[in-house]
This record gives structure tokens, C-alpha cells and sequence, in this order.
């Protein structure tokens, strides 16, 4: 089955723009609809294809494009396609399965009951450097930051590719497109340089000269293995299984985490982040904007002093998934996510200017329709006007607001599409385009371009783009749907089931339904 | 299996007699146990304001509520859906992860003049303390004790900023957190560089954090990554035993009290927010 495409970008000002598509990035020249220009594969890809008369063997190539890199962090999700070529690499270094790879297979063992699945490296987020220079794109089941060099004639080069210690959910660049701002699952949001410099390559943790500073690691710890302390029975086992372990990563002479290339914490929430950005205020000075899947939307200050949260933007009652700014309204911000409405804020007084309802919009494609999931929003001006789209998740059409002069959002239109949308773009340059990639169950994957016309976008031909290696994959519609509509998930259902640590807690903790 | 259904049986008992009769005795800690750690990447089912100017302090501080005029606050507040009754002024002491509520008690005379909160994620544990207040209220009915302090049930790791404004805040005490002794469990240290930015957030120039634990590790590890924060500052050991605050937090604490029957050793660190640096 064709794979749609799930992610966009304009590669530069002009008429050229990446996409990806299942594990693959493609670029296009929408002047030249017919063909792409250039394709890349994930690696493990090419694996599959190899591996595939070798199948059940276990003796799959070694993949030399991994065999010169870190092996990547512990604690990874194993598709078995993947296991494969993990092993291979983990051979390559001479170091057998960790205790950690079983741990994890176990653990999800557990709460499944069934074997994993294989879950392929989808591409998951896929951006671009303003000048079009650089591709960053990050595949979701190996968290691995891709970056490739784009010779502005539509072929990548890839550069680097770093395995991050948790998945990535957003990426940002700074203004000057050198650092790359990666905000991962854990609530933390990485610092890169947009291409890394070879004599780093050995350090662990770089001491951070400026944001929020790691401390420096101290000597071997000491303190609570000093067994003359108030300790519970478990926690002398605990510490008795830290003093343990502590020997053993000394005679590995492991840092216990922290990814081989240069990174730096720039700051941190207790949630899961779902969107990073930077914005400038009227007096050119940079901020880090991050939204969380706990309602929150943190307006702290760009580097060097990240550590300094300037506001937050509070009143969603949902999770907030996606962001925007408009270029000509700088002090203007736009957020949505699981809330029925777009909100409008004056994001560095952390004050809400506007609420627009969205849902009724979406009812009226989707007449059952009882909430939303705001998959991406993006602001764009036309003749002195500036608009914002938003697409929502399983949502097959467009919905375009006009931001006013007193900032307030009307909506200025639907424009229903033939599947589900999955991401959006505009192409500046000298024809002005709108580029969505939706997912049509019947005819697969395409990118839809709508031109303007006067006052109106108007649907133009549509691309497809088609990989012979995509057909490799073993994807059923099931786990397709599952890798392209995640945002849904981020709801808080109530009905929380925790791992085995939450479960005896959230008994005790609700006395009153113990009492029937 | 009669063993935990006796006791849940005698809790259900206890608060059914409370309904009753009132909460007018302090409540036994028996009838409110609860395991000692919570995870506090889960969502629970809290319940927490949208931001601090959705926040009704009104029944943590009923003696603190402003008479306002009735006719425009609250078509203001309804229009915005913002609580009608304001304080007459705001609460500036937080106790993050107050346990059984001893810091606070102790506090309260202490500091008579300041409002006082205790935060506890252990739904249990934050009903103890609200009882305890309760009851100390009814104690004292001819004074003003106890009337500055309240507690709620929070995630403050999560929502901190959803309670107070930015600077709103001029000591925040953080006493025998869980320690968290696994290396995995670390980003769960009420503690850590990243959230040492939201202490700073919620608290003015000048502000302190009190630490205090039986942890000579978790000590380091606080110490390590408050003085690592370029907005918090070590006030030194000399200075911080002049601190009233200090001695409280020592001997009042629930904690303190068991780490001292076990003639355990108690570790203190206190940080001061410095202002920020010029932007």
C-alpha cells in the first residue's frame, strides 16, 4: 500500500520543499510536479531489503553506514527489523547485549503479554534552516536526529545523525540557525549545534558556560551508602544495589547517560513537551516558547539565559500540541491542542487576548465530532492580512482564520480536503503556495497544493511521490494509523493506568471508593 | 484478608463520625497512612487552577477574605470565570511536600502576619493536615492562630505556576524530600536544574528555598544543583542558624522529630534568589 506523506517542509525561499513519507525523505520542486528529486531511506531499510531473503536468521549485514557511529543509547524500542541491525552494530563494537536491551524487552513483555511488534523508523519531524541549507528530521522508533546538507538544488547530504536519549517531539532552530533546539518527551529541551564539530565528538557532558547549568559531576558519591542514616529496609537494599551498580559503571567507566556528542539542557518541564520554538520581542531579543502536555505554554529566555522564565501562558484546560507566531505581529502568539478553541495570547505579558472556537468548525465536516486535537497551526500573511490554518487530527479539511487588527481570530473559511490532513506548508517565492499532505485511505498518500487566487486558495495538481522501499514495509492500516495519529493521545483520560509503581498508590489514594 | 478490611472498616467508621460530629479533636495519623512515595510524572486526578487568577483561596483562608463590593466583582469574575472572593492579601510561604503538616503548625505563630500553604501530593496526607487545621482553629477559637495557614493536595513539580504568579512567593521550604536513591529515579528529585528555574519563577529577589533532609547524598545533590542555578546563591552555614525559620524547620518537622528519635544526622542548606540578570 502507498504510504502517505506526514511531514513538510519549504527548503529555502523558493519553490523547492522536502516531505516525508514513511521512512523516507523526499524533495520536490513544485515547479517541476512530475518526479521527485532526490530520496533518502533510513538505513535500516536498506537493512530490510537485504535482510529480507535472510530472514529469521539473525545473520543480517552489517550496516556500514552505523558501523563508524555510537551504538545508540540503551533502552530503545527494538522493532525486530531493527534488533537486527542493532546487533549487528553491537557485534561490530565488541560489546555484547546489555542488561539494559533485556530489561526493556521485558518490561514491555510484561505489559503486553505479547511480543513487541516491529515498529519501523518512521520520520517523525522534519524541518528545515531558514536559507534552506539544512534538513533536520528525527526518526521516531531509533530517536536518532538526522541532519543533512541541502545543495539547494534539491539533493541532501547527510551530515550527522545523533541518537538522543529520549524521543524528540519538536525541534526549533535559534535565529541564526546554528543550534538546534530539541524538546524531547521527558520535558527536557536539548541545545545542538545545527552541525557538530568533529573534536566534540568524545565529550560526554560539555560544561555549559551559559542557560541552565549542569553541575559538574562530583566525586564518587558517598553519604547515603553510609548505612548509619534512618533507612527503610528497601532503601538499604536500594543502596546497597546503587553501591553495587556504582562499582560495576566504574570498572565499565560509563557515564551512566548522557549522549557522546555536544548537548546542553537547556531548561526543563515535569511534563511531556510537545512543542518548541523561538521568538524575538520588538527589541530583537530571543525567546524559547515550549508547550506541555500539562497545560502549560513557558515563555523562558534564549540563550545564554535560559535558566530565566519570563511568564507562562496559562488557560488551557487541555493539552497544548501546537503553536504558531505571525511574522508581521511579533508580540502575538497562537496555541491550540485539546481545548475546542485556538487561543490568541500576548505571549511575553503571558496574557490571552482571544479564544476562537474551532469545534463548531469541525462539526460542520464532522457533524459527530465531540473534541479536537489541534495537529499544527501556522500563520501566513496575504496582502498586508495575516492568517492562520489549523488542522485537527483525523480531520479531513483546512480551517483558515483571519488574526485582526485587535487581535482577535474570525474565521475566514473550511476547505475540505480528500483525507485526513497530516501536516501543512507554505512555499514563499514568486507563486505563493499551500502545501498539505493528507492521508487518502483509497488512493494513498499525496501532497495537495492550492495556489493563490485572488482572495482564495485554489486547488492545483497534487504530487505523489513514490519509493520502491516503502513497499518493503510490513505496515498494516493498524500500526499506520498508530504512527501518523498520536496527538489524540496526549488527553488526560482520568482513568490513569500507571506502571506497576502507580497502581498500589492510586488505590490508596482514593479512600472514599474503598469505603463501598 | 480481615486484616485490611478491619482497617478500612475503622477509617470508614472514623469519617463517618467526623461527618458527624465535626471535626473538633486533632485527627489520628492512623486513619491516614498512605505509601510514602507517589509518582509524580502521573496525572492522579488533580485538581488545579487554570492559573493563579483562577485560584480561589477563599476556603484555605476564610478569615483572610476581602469584603469587596458584591455588585462588580463578581460581573467581572463571572465574565472570565474567575473566583469572585479575593484575599486581602497573598499567601507567600509554600511548605513544598509538607507531609503531616508539623512545619506549618509550628510556623503559623511564627509568622503571623504571612499566609502559609502546605503542598502534598498524597491525597490522605493533604487531608490530615487540612483536618489538623481544622481542628487547631476550633481549639483557638479567641485567637488568630493558625488562621494564616492551609493545605492542598498539588503536584507541585507540575503545576507550581499554575498556584502563584511570577515573585509571588518569599520562602519556600523543601523538607526530607523523597530521596529517590535510584539513578533512574533522579529526574523525580524535587530537586534538579531544571526545576530549580520554577522555584526561582514563583520566588522574589531575595527570596530563600529552605532545604533540609537525613540525606547526606540527596544533601550534596541539592546543594550541588541549587548553587549550580545561576539564580540561587548559598547563604553560608554562620548566616543561616540566625535564621528563626531554621531552628523551626529542625526540630518541628515531623521528619525531623523521627530522624531525631533515630539519632539520625540532619543536613541544611538554604539558597537566596538572587535578581536576574540584566536582558
Amino acid at each position: 500500500m502507498g504510504l502517505p506523506f506526514q511531514c513538510l517542509s519549504p527548503l529555502g525561499n523558493g519553490s523547492l520543499f522536502c516531505a516525508a513519507k514513511g521512512c523516507s525523505i523526499l524533495t520536490f520542486d513544485l515547479g517541476d510536479k512530475s518526479e521527485s528529486l532526490f530520496s533518502w531511506s533510513h538505513p535500516s531499510l536498506k537493512q530490510a531489503k537485504g535482510a529480507n531473503q535472510a530472514k529469521e536468521t539473525h545473520e543480517a549485514p552489517e550496516d556500514g553506514s552505523r558501523t563508524g557511529q555510537q551504538p545508540p543509547s540503551k533502552r530503545r524500542k527494538l522493532g525486530s527489523d531493527d534488533a537486527e541491525s542493532n546487533a549487528g552494530s553491537e557485534d561490530a563494537q565488541g560489546a555484547p547485549d546489555t542488561p539494559a536491551n533485556g530489561e526493556e524487552k521485558q518490561k514491555k513483555g510484561k505489559a503486553k503479554g505479547t511480543p513487541p511488534k516491529p515498529e519501523v523508523p518512521f520520520v517523525v519531524l522534519l524541518t528545515a534552516t531558514e536559507d534552506g541549507s539544512h534538513v533536520i528530521a528525527v526518526t521516531g522508533q531509533d530517536k536518532t536526529l538526522w541532519v543533512f546538507e541541502h545543495d539547494g538544488k534539491g539533493s541532501l547530504a547527510e551530515v550527522s545523525q545523533r541518537p538522543m536519549p529520549k524521543r524528540p517531539c519538536s525541534l526549533a532552530l535559534t535565529a541564526d540557525g546554528q543550534t538546534i533546539l530539541s524538546a524531547d518527551k521527558f520535558g527536557d529541551v536539548y541545545a545542538l549545534p545545527l552541525v557538530p564539530k568533529p573534536e566534540e565528538g568524545s565529550m560526554s557532558t560539555p560544561a555549559s558556560a551559559s542557560s541552565t547549568p549542569a553541575p559538574v559531576s562530583s566525586q564518587p558519591l558517598h553519604g547515603a551508602n553510609v548505612f548509619h542514616f534512618v533507612h527503610s529496609q528497601r532503601n538499604r537494599r536500594a543502596l546497597e544495589d546503587q553501591k553495587r551498580q556504582r562499582e560495576a559503571n566504574a570498572r565499565r567507566d560509563l557515564p551512566k547517560e548522557g549522549p557522546k556528542f555536544a548537548h546542553e539542557v537547556l531548561l526543563g518541564h515535569v511534563s511531556m513537551l510537545t512543542y518548541v520554538m523561538t521568538l524575538n520581542d520588538s527589541q530583537n531579543r530571543p525567546y524559547i516558547v515550549t508547550a506541555d502536555r500539562d497545560e502549560h505554554i513557558r515563555v523562558s529566555r534564549g540563550v545564554p539565559q535560559a535558566h530565566v522564565i519570563e511568564t507562562y501562558c496559562l488557560g488551557h484546560g487541555s493539552f497544548v500540541n501546537a503553536l504558531c507566531n505571525p511574522r508581521s505581529r511579533c508580540n502575538i502568539l497562537i496555541s491550540g491542542g485539546g481545548d475546542n478553541e485556538l487561543f490568541v495570547w500576548d505571549w511575553l505579558a503571558g496574557k490571552l487576548l482571544d479564544t476562537v472556537d474551532l469545534l463548531a468548525h469541525v462539526r460542520k465536516v464532522l457533524p459527530d465530532a465531540t473534541k479536537i486535537a489541534v495537529v499544527r497551526l501556522m500563520a501566513y500573511e496575504v496582502d498586508d492580512e495575516c492568517h492562520v490554518v489549523a488542522i485537527c487530527e483525523r480531520v479531513p479539511a483546512l480551517f483558515v482564520f483571519q488574526l485582526r487588527a485587535d487581535n482577535t481570530l474570525t474565521h475566514g473559511g473550511t476547505i475540505e480536503l480528500g483525507g485526513n490532513a497530516l501536516d501543512i506548508t507554505t512555499l514563499g517565492g514568486a507563486h505563493q503556495a499551500l502545501l498539505v499532505a493528507v492521508d487518502a485511505t483509497s488512493s494513498g498518500g499525496e501532497v495537495l497544493v492550492f495556489e493563490r487566487d485572488g482572495k482564495s486558495w485554489v486547488p492545483r495538481e497534487s504530487i505523489r511521490g513514490t519509493i520502491d522501499t516503502n513497499e518493503l514495509l510490513p505496515v498494516s492500516r493498524e500500526d499506520l494509523d498508530k504512527a501518523l495519529y498520536t496527538v489524540e493521545n496526549l488527553r488526560k483520560t482520568g482513568n490513569e493506568e500507571g506502571d506497576d509503581e502507580v497502581a498500589p498508590e492510586t488505590l490508596e489514594q482514593s479512600p472514599e471508593t474503598k469505603l463501598e | 484478608m480481615t486484616e485490611p478490611l478491619n482497617k478500612k472498616q475503622k477509617r470508614a467508621h472514623y469519617r463517618q463520625a467526623q461527618k458527624e460530629n465535626g471535626i473538633t479533636a486533632l485527627p489520628r495519623k492512623k486513619f491516614y497512612r498512605q505509601r510514602a512515595h507517589a509518582n509524580v510524572f502521573s496525572d492522579h486526578n488533580l485538581v488545579y487552577p487554570k492559573s493563579p487568577d483562577h485560584m480561589d483561596w477563599s476556603s484555605y483562608f476564610p478569615a483572610f477574605v476581602a469584603n469587596a463590593d458584591p455588585a462588580t466583582e463578581t460581573s467581572l469574575a463571572n465574565e472570565a470565570n474567575l473566583p469572585s472572593r479575593k484575599l486581602t492579601k497573598e499567601v507567600e510561604v509554600v511548605d513544598i511536600g509538607c507531609g503531616f503538616g508539623g512545619l506549618l503548625v509550628a510556623l503559623a505563630p511564627a509568622l503571623p502576619d504571612t499566609l502559609l500553604l502546605g503542598m502534598e501530593i498524597r491525597t490522605s496526607v493533604a487531608e490530615y493536615v487540612q483536618h489538623r487545621i481544622t481542628a487547631l482553629r476550633t481549639q483557638n477559637p479567641d485567637t488568630d492562630l493558625y488562621k494564616n495557614i492551609g493545605c492542598l493536595r498539588a503536584n507541585t513539580m507540575k503545576f507550581l505556576p499554575n498556584f502563584f504568579r511570577k515573585g509571588q512567593l518569599t520562602k519556600a521550604f523543601i523538607c526530607f524530600p523523597d530521596p529517590h536513591f535510584k539513578h533512574r529515579k533522579h529526574k523525580a528529585r524535587i530537586v534538579s536544574t531544571t526545576l530549580n528555574s520554577e522555584y526561582a519563577y514563583v520566588l522574589r529577589p531575595g527570596g530563600i528555598v529552605y532545604t533540609i533532609t537525613d540525606v547526606e547524598d540527596l544533601h550534596n545533590w541539592m546543594v550541588r544543583h541549587l548553587e549550580a542555578h545561576p539564580s540561587f546563591e548559598r547563604i553560608p552555614e554562620e548566616a543561616q542558624e540566625a535564621d528563626p525559620c531554621v531552628e523551626i524547620m529542625k526540630t518541628e518537622t515531623e521528619e525531623s522529630k523521627k530522624v531525631e528519635r533515630n539519632k539520625g544526622q540532619k543536613f541544611v542548606a538554604l539558597f537566596r534568589r538572587l535578581e536576574d540578570p540584566p536582558w
